[in-house]
Formats: C-alpha cells, sequence, structure tokens
C-alpha cells in the first residue's frame, strides 16, 4: 500500500476578511502525479505555501513525510523540489550558476552536486543556453530554468505551481513529459494548474478546489463519472425554431439542449445512438444541417456542472 | 556557503558599478581633504584690496598713508577716464578709489582732520567698508600722536609700529588649523566614503537576496533562516574589508608619517567602526527599500546628512549650540571628535574618554542598528 507523502486537514487561512482556504482536506500519495485544479483565486497557492511552511495557518494541520511541517522542517524541506509560479532566479547569473546555487542548498558534495546540475540541465534541455544570463532566455526557457533549479536535487516530493504559465505549445509539452518523466524516476509530484488539459494529461489523481473548498476529488474517470453528461453532441444547424429545440429536449438521453449562433448543443446522459435519434429528428423535421461532431466530457465540464461556472473565468 | 559563493558572484558582476561609485567617491572625498584643509588655514589671512589712489597732496602724512596701504593692499595707478573707473569699480576690478588732495598734510596738522579725503567704492560693499575703517584708523592713531605731542616722523614711525603688529589666532580647543596633519582631514573624510560606497555597492546586492520571490524559494530550501543571514554578512563584511584595507593602503601612502604611528592606528580603528556602522545601516535600509534606485537615493540623503552634522564636511567648531546638541545623536560626530583627539596621541596612556566614548558610541550604534534590520528581516520573513 502507498504511504501518504503530503496529508492535509481541516486547514483554514485567512487574509482579514478573505478565507483563502476553508476547512480544505487532501491526501497525496507516494508515487502520484497529484492535480490541484482550480481557477485563479482559488486557493492552489495558498494551499501549495501551506505545505511548504511559507505562510502560517489559522486551522488545520500539514503533514509532509508524516511530520508536521514547520518554517524549520529542515530535515523534511531537504527531500522537496519547488518550482513557484513566479519564476525564481537570479538575474545576475547564468543558467548554470542558477541551478548550481539551488542545487547546492541540498546537495553539499561539491562532486555529486556538478552531476545534478548537469542531468538538470539536460532533462529541460537547456545544454545550449547555460553560459546564458536569464534576461536573454525566452518565457518557456526560463520556466525551464525555473524546474530545473527546483528539481536538481532529486527531490522525493516535487511541487509545482503552475509552472507552464505564459509558455509556448512547444516548451509547455516538453515540461509535461519532463514532469512524467520525474515521477516515472519515483518522485511524487503536486501540481498545479487552471489549465485542465495538461491536468488531464498528466495527473493520476485530481482534486478541484474553488473558492479554498475541494469541490470533487479523483481520476479523471472518476471525476467525469460525477457529472451527468456522458456524451456532448455538436452539430451545425440552420432556423432551428424554439418549438422545435423543445422538442429535440424531450427526445430519451437528452437532458439538456442548448441553441446559439448556428450551433446546436445536445448534452446526454447514457443511451447509444444518440446522436443517430438527433439527426433524424432533424432530417423529419426538414432542418437543414452542416458539420457534427461529439466530444465526451472534460474535466471544464465537471467544473462547470459542480460550480456552475467556467474554470477561466 | 552556497550563499556565500552566490553573493561573491554577484559581487563580482557589479564590480564595474562598483569601482565607478568608488572612484568617483574617493576623488571627491580626496578633492575635499585637500580643499577643507587648505581652507581652514587661510581662515584669518588678511584681505587684500585693489584700491587705486591719486595723491595730489606732497607731504609726509599722505606719503606715509599711501606706504600704509600699501603694505596690505595692491595699490594701482588711477584710471585716465571717468567711464574707465566705473567700469573698474563696476567690475570689481578696483575695490576702492582715494583722492588725497593738495594741502591735506597742512590742513591735518592744522586740526582739520574731517572731510579732506573723497573715496569712491561699491555702495554698501564690505570691501568698500573695510578700506574706510583701516584709512579711517590710521589716521585716527596718527592724530592721536600728533594730539600727543609727538613729532610729525615719530607719529608716522609709531602709527606704522602700531598696525605691523599681528595676533596669532587660536580655536578655542586649543587647537592651530594649520597645525593639523593632512592625515587627520583623509580620516575625517572615510565615514563619508564607507556610507555613500558601502549603501551603493553592498545593498543592491543585499537586495538580490531579499527580492520576493528569491527570498521565497530561499525559504523552502533546507538552509535555514540564520545560516542564510549570517552568510550574507559575511559576505558583506568581507567586501567592506576589502574597501576598508585598499583605503588604509592609500593613507598610508600618502601620509606614511602619521598613519605608520599609534595616532595611525588609532586612527584606522576609528575606521573600522565606522565601517561597521556603514555596514549595518546598509543591511538596515537593504530591508526597508525594495528598489535600487531608492537605494541611491537613500545613500545620497544619508551619506550628506551624516557628513554635514557630524562634522566632515563643516568643522564642528562653528556649529552652534543646538546644531551641536543633535549633532550628538549622530555617530559620525563622535567619529569626528575621536579622529580629532586622536591626532594628539603620541602613547597608548593619552588615549582620552573623548576616543573611548567615540568608539563605543560608534560600536552601540552599529550593533542596534544591525539588529533593528535583522529584526526587520526576521518580521518580513514571517510574512
Amino acid at each position: 500500500m502507498t504511504q501518504p507523502v503530503v496529508v492535509i486537514e481541516n486547514l483554514v487561512k485567512r487574509y482579514k476578511e478573505l478565507v483563502a482556504l476553508d476547512h480544505l482536506n487532501l491526501q497525496i500519495n507516494e508515487g502520484e502525479i497529484f492535480g490541484l485544479l482550480g481557477p485563479n483565486g482559488s486557493g492552489k497557492t495558498t494551499a501549495i505555501s501551506c505545505v511548504l511552511a511559507l505562510l502560517n495557518f489559522d486551522k488545520g494541520s500539514v503533514k509532509v513525510f508524516g511530520k508536521e511541517i514547520q518554517p524549520d522542517s529542515y530535515d523534511i524541506k531537504k527531500n522537496i523540489g519547488v518550482v513557484l509560479q513566479n519564476v525564481a532566479v537570479f538575474r545576475e547569473l547564468t543558467v548554470y550558476e542558477n541551478i548550481d546555487y539551488f542545487c547546492g542548498l541540498y546537495i553539499k558534495d561539491k562532486r555529486l552536486r556538478k552531476q545534478y546540475v548537469n542531468e538538470a540541465v539536460e532533462f529541460v534541455g537547456l545544454g545550449e543556453y547555460v553560459k546564458f544570463y536569464p534576461k536573454k532566455l525566452s518565457g518557456g526557457l526560463l520556466r525551464r530554468l525555473n524546474i530545473a533549479c527546483g528539481i536538481a536535487h532529486k527531490p522525493k516530493l516535487i511541487i509545482l505551481d503552475e509552472p507552464t504559465v505564459a509558455v509556448d505549445p512547444q516548451s509547455r509539452n516538453r515540461i509535461l513529459e519532463g514532469i512524467e518523466d520525474l515521477n516515472a524516476q519515483g518522485a511524487t509530484v503536486i501540481y498545479t494548474s487552471h489549465y485542465m488539459e495538461e491536468v488531464e494529461q498528466v495527473c493520476s489523481r485530481i482534486a478541484i478546489i474553488d473558492k479554498g473548498r475541494k469541490i470533487a476529488e479523483g481520476t479523471k474517470e472518476e471525476l467525469k463519472k460525477m457529472i451527468k453528461t456522458d456524451e456532448k453532441i455538436h452539430i451545425e444547424v440552420v432556423g432551428l425554431s424554439e418549438t422545435q429545440l423543445s422538442q429535440l429536449r424531450q427526445l430519451p438521453h437528452v437532458y439538456r439542449a442548448d441553441y446559439a449562433a448556428n450551433e446546436l448543443t445536445v448534452y446526454c446522459n447514457g443511451g447509444k445512438h444518440n446522436i443517430v435519434h438527433i439527426l433524424k429528428y432533424l432530417q423529419e423535421n426538414e432542418v437543414s444541417f452542416g458539420r457534427v461532431y461529439t466530444q465526451l466530457p472534460t474535466l471544464n465540464d465537471v467544473f462547470l456542472e459542480i460550480t456552475g461556472k467556467e474554470l477561466r473565468d | 556557503m552556497q550563499v556565500f559563493k552566490a553573493y561573491m558572484k554577484i559581487v563580482k558582476k557589479k564590480i564595474p558599478s562598483i569601482i565607478v561609485y568608488f572612484a568617483i567617491f574617493i576623488g571627491i572625498s580626496i578633492a575635499m581633504t585637500q580643499a577643507g584643509s587648505e581652507s581652514e588655514r587661510k581662515d584669518f589671512a588678511q584681505t587684500e584690496l585693489k584700491i587705486a589712489i591719486e595723491n595730489l597732496d606732497d607731504g609726509e602724512l599722505s606719503k606715509a598713508l599711501v606706504d600704509y596701504l600699501q603694505v596690505n593692499h595692491e595699490v594701482t595707478e588711477i584710471p585716465e577716464t571717468e567711464d574707465e573707473l566705473l567700469d573698474a569699480i563696476f567690475c570689481r576690478k578696483l575695490d576702492y578709489v582715494l583722492y588725497i588732495p593738495a594741502g591735506f598734510t597742512e590742513k591735518f596738522l592744522a586740526g582739520e582732520r574731517e572731510g579732506s579725503l573723497r573715496d569712491r567704492k561699491v555702495p554698501q560693499s564690505s570691501s568698500g567698508m573695510f578700506a574706510d575703517s583701516q584709512v579711517e584708523g590710521f589716521l585716527s592713531t596718527l592724530g592721536v600722536y600728533l594730539d600727543a605731542g609727538f613729532s610729525v616722523d615719530e607719529s608716522i614711525k609709531n602709527t606704522m609700529e602700531d598696525y605691523e603688529l599681528s595676533v596669532e589666532v587660536a580655536f578655542l580647543n586649543g587647537e592651530n588649523a594649520a597645525e593639523k596633519h593632512m592625515a587627520v582631514y583623509y580620516f575625517q573624510y572615510l565615514p563619508y566614503i564607507f556610507i555613500s560606497t558601502i549603501i551603493l555597492a553592498i545593498g543592491p546586492v543585499l537586495l538580490v537576496f531579499l527580492r520576493r520571490d528569491i527570498n521565497a524559494r530561499n525559504k523552502c530550501s533546507s538552509v535555514s533562516f540564520q545560516t542564510r543571514n549570517l552568510w550574507l554578512i559575511g559576505g558583506s563584511i568581507v567586501v567592506a574589508l576589502a574597501e576598508y584595507l585598499f583605503l588604509m593602503a592609500i593613507g598610508i601612502c600618502m601620509y606614511p608619517d602619521y598613519i605608520l604611528t599609534l595616532k595611525g592606528a588609532v586612527g584606522a580603528f576609528n575606521a573600522f567602526l565606522s565601517l561597521l556602522f556603514a555596514l549595518s545601516v546598509t543591511f538596515l535600509f537593504a530591508q526597508i527599500v525594495k528598489k535600487e534606485n531608492a537605494l541611491n537615493m537613500v545613500s545620497n540623503v544619508c551619506s550628506l546628512t551624516l557628513a554635514f552634522l557630524g562634522g566632515i564636511f563643516v568643522p564642528l567648531d562653528i556649529f552652534g549650540e543646538n546644531v551641536l546638541k543633535v549633532s550628538k545623536f549622530i555617530p559620525t560626530y563622535w567619529y569626528v571628535t575621536a579622529n580629532d583627539a586622536i591626532a594628539h596621541v603620541t602613547k597608548f596612556s593619552e588615549i582620552t574618554d573623548p576616543i573611548w566614548h567615540g568608539f563605543a558610541i560608534q560600536g552601540i550604534y552599529a550593533v542596534a542598528l544591525l539588529t533593528l534590520g535583522m529584526l526587520i528581516n526576521r518580521i518580513r520573513a514571517r510574512e
């Protein structure tokens, strides 16, 4: 049985009137890539800061590797790698010097550190840029440097707080592949993001939080099962009347249908051949239609259905 | 150690700008050392005026007056035309024009002493009034001797002798500015260099480590808060010591006869305490100020305030009582006081109370400001 690496119980953090974390409970197990998904301001970074003892909290407890974390829990911190949301590197040092500095905060042995730094450089693909200063790097390369600084010392737990913000697709893919590699090498990963595609792609278990509260938790499959939508059908339709839309809503397994900007979106739960039934109705009622495609539910649908709002508000 | 190494790497990258600051402030200070000592030496030198005299009298008294004025002033011919004369006065090429009419000696001996001389000068000018007072003073003394029954020759001789007497001017505290060793001025300006350059050189490096993102990242690491701070302070001390040793080396090259003596060693220790104070100030400001530009401003305001109020740029002797009360709250005042007293030290037993007080107060300031800086750092770390 896998051991819990991080256990958050009833965590409450207030900023004056604002409740940033409202009795948050989470458990992250060894070997997981745990996704913390939520819109901006939902409390993801606050939760991460509490796990790292960067913030004092008002109530609850945070245990990392079985021990309560405190600002001076240096024996715990030496096993944690951190990639903060804001790129935290020295503008005055080169790529290599930056990685060496942060790795050196954990690894005292010079030879081992050199090996680790070189591995980190290779891991994030910055080999050509080791002598570059951060201001000469693109946004994507800078993010990669930030990751290298966080993971060079080969920690058991890696916390990545929105590491792909403002990153080009190529760098983003590289970062996501890197996270999977780190996990494959044995690291437990906590990954926060408001990009559901990324979370869907890399995370083995996901918690969705909003307004400081956990609103759902499970694997992506488990989360999708929590909602009614099994299938979403999009059809390009011209001139659909209100009566016809109402009749569509009466079809078997259809629980919702919207029509806007010549696009009909039909939400179905369960059943088979739903698309056939809908197209048959349109043909029989002489409604002309064009492009047709279906979509399986996404985490965005999960979020939308649970909270009633889009993830990227 | 990692923090220290990174600190030194950042210092290395900032060396060009540090050298520029250093050169500027050393240049300013050495120039002020020279200018400061020169101006103090000339404080009591008599002012020499440019005086033109038209003497139509061929008597002995007018001749004596001209001779007297020639001793202390530059006496020239009167310009030929009225326009030239007015231009010369307007352009301050002439400070004073004296007309001695024919028959002046006769009238003076006959007792007609008022209103026979005529002069021209810039109205209400200090130079004009000074020349007036000299002419009036000379004639008045001459008149006293004549009235007392001395012959004309004797009266002239006595009057001339009276005006040849000079007075030795000394400060109340017994110092004579002209006797101050140049090295005393050199030491006097050191706190200004320390405060200016250390804030500008070390402050930005500290700011890098105290930057919010770097600070947060460091807090996530397994290196303790105290260790990180100790290495930062250690790095700052190394840089400051390098500056101190460099300045002492310059001092030894310039004034070996002073600095390589006991008073030089005591002065160097005084300067070392001032260096520690400058370091503490820098550490404190680095906690409060967030941007490098603001640090530049702070450096200027702080160094100039401490230099002026502490008696580095202006001699403490000319400070009013109230200003002195304020100055006593400033560590540079105690530095300068100790520095002046150190100039009289020839053996260890002569290290007097003002010197010990200076050392103690500077040390207390350094420790207090460093503690305050650490406290703010701690509070910020918990935010």
